[in-house]
């Protein structure tokens, strides 16, 4: 038989046992552009600041986590539970996977966006907007940064294509997501030869996590 | 009156309450610069998650798509694209 420690919420969900990894708030702060910071396994979470941003780098090396963002944002990063506190949990192997002292990730929902820049041929930049949740203050995690390529027919003849990663934006009530800027230009190419907007990737979870009072 | 385990910050601020939910992480991988998929059976024990940091920058060089179907986690690269890749780290659980 097992032997440990479980505790479970008034939802019957296990909040804490000795077997798994909990994902508890560890740095929240400003980055203008690039931040480092301590960490063993994290996701981030972001809230742009002014302009539509995504994270265009991270590089996670000898416990040292570089961030960096195509414009300023709040970042949020959740990652194992590091602090002290008075009701610790650690495994088999001796790691702490809780602790009392830091905010819990807690996930309030999560969004799929669709693929609304097949609307028309410009709908990549005007965007796609989900409002469902009530006024507040979030941030949010792509699962992974879309991609899309910009084919126009190049002067002169031929094809060319300009990479796009797709960005957040916030709203009171939820996200507004676009391609908003052209990336890399690929002269004399294209996935395909067409004057359109393209991009192999399905739709895109985003999760959302209430920040109200963190910063 | 409902019984159980609440936590406070200092601002006293509740940071776990009897009706908190916390996402379990079990593991991570990176994609490297090929397609490929992983599969762990523990993604079927709840409302799965992943959530990537890409290991450069993908909006200058080819990413790939990260999809999770079932208990398993796959990536898949755009083929024919001029330059670099970016492997990206993928993190996973459920919640």
């Amino acid at each position: 038989m097992e032997v440990g420690f479980q505790m479970l919420s008034g939802l019957g969900e296990v909040l804490v046992d000795t077997n798994n990894i909990k994902m508890f708030l560890r740095h929240a702060g400003v980055a203008s552009n690039s931040v480092t910071l301590p960490a063993i396994a994290p996701v981030v979470y972001f809230r742009p600041l002014g302009e539509p941003s995504y994270l265009t780098f991270a590089n996670l090396s000898g416990g040292q986590l570089q961030l960096t963002f195509r414009n300023p944002c709040e970042y949020y990063v959740f990652d194992r539970p590091v602090e002290p506190s008075f009701l610790d949990t650690f495994d088999g192997a001796g790691v702490q996977i809780f602790s009392a002292a830091q905010r819990p990730m807690n996930i309030i929902g999560s969004v799929e966006i669709p693929a609304y820049y097949n609307a028309y041929r410009m709908a990549y930049r005007d965007g796609w907007t989900y409002g469902g949740l009530v006024s507040g203050k979030y941030a949010y995690n792509q699962s992974f940064i879309r991609q899309g390529y910009n084919i126009f027919p190049a002067a002169g003849g031929g094809w060319e294509s300009y990479l796009m990663a797709e960005q957040l934006a916030p709203t009171a009530n939820g996200f507004f997501a676009s391609f908003p800027e052209f990336g890399v230009r690929f002269y004399g190419w294209a996935p395909f030869r067409q004057n359109t907007f393209y991009s192999f990737m399905p739709n895109v979870q985003v999760s959302i996590i209430d920040v109200a009072g963190i910063l | 009156m409902p019984v159980g385990v609440e936590t406070y910050g200092p601002g006293g601020a509740v940071l776990v309450s009897y009706t908190a939910k916390i996402p379990f992480q079990f593991g991570q991988l990176n994609t490297g610069k090929s397609n490929g998929s992983y599969s762990d059976a523990r993604l079927a024990t709840g409302i799965p998650w992943i959530s990537t940091i890409p290991q450069g920058s993908p909006g200058q060089l080819s990413a790939p798509a990260v999809t999770l179907s079932g208990t398993t986690i796959s990536w898949s690269f755009l083929d024919g694209v001029p330059g670099d890749r970016v492997a990206v780290t993928v993190l996973y659980g459920v919640r």
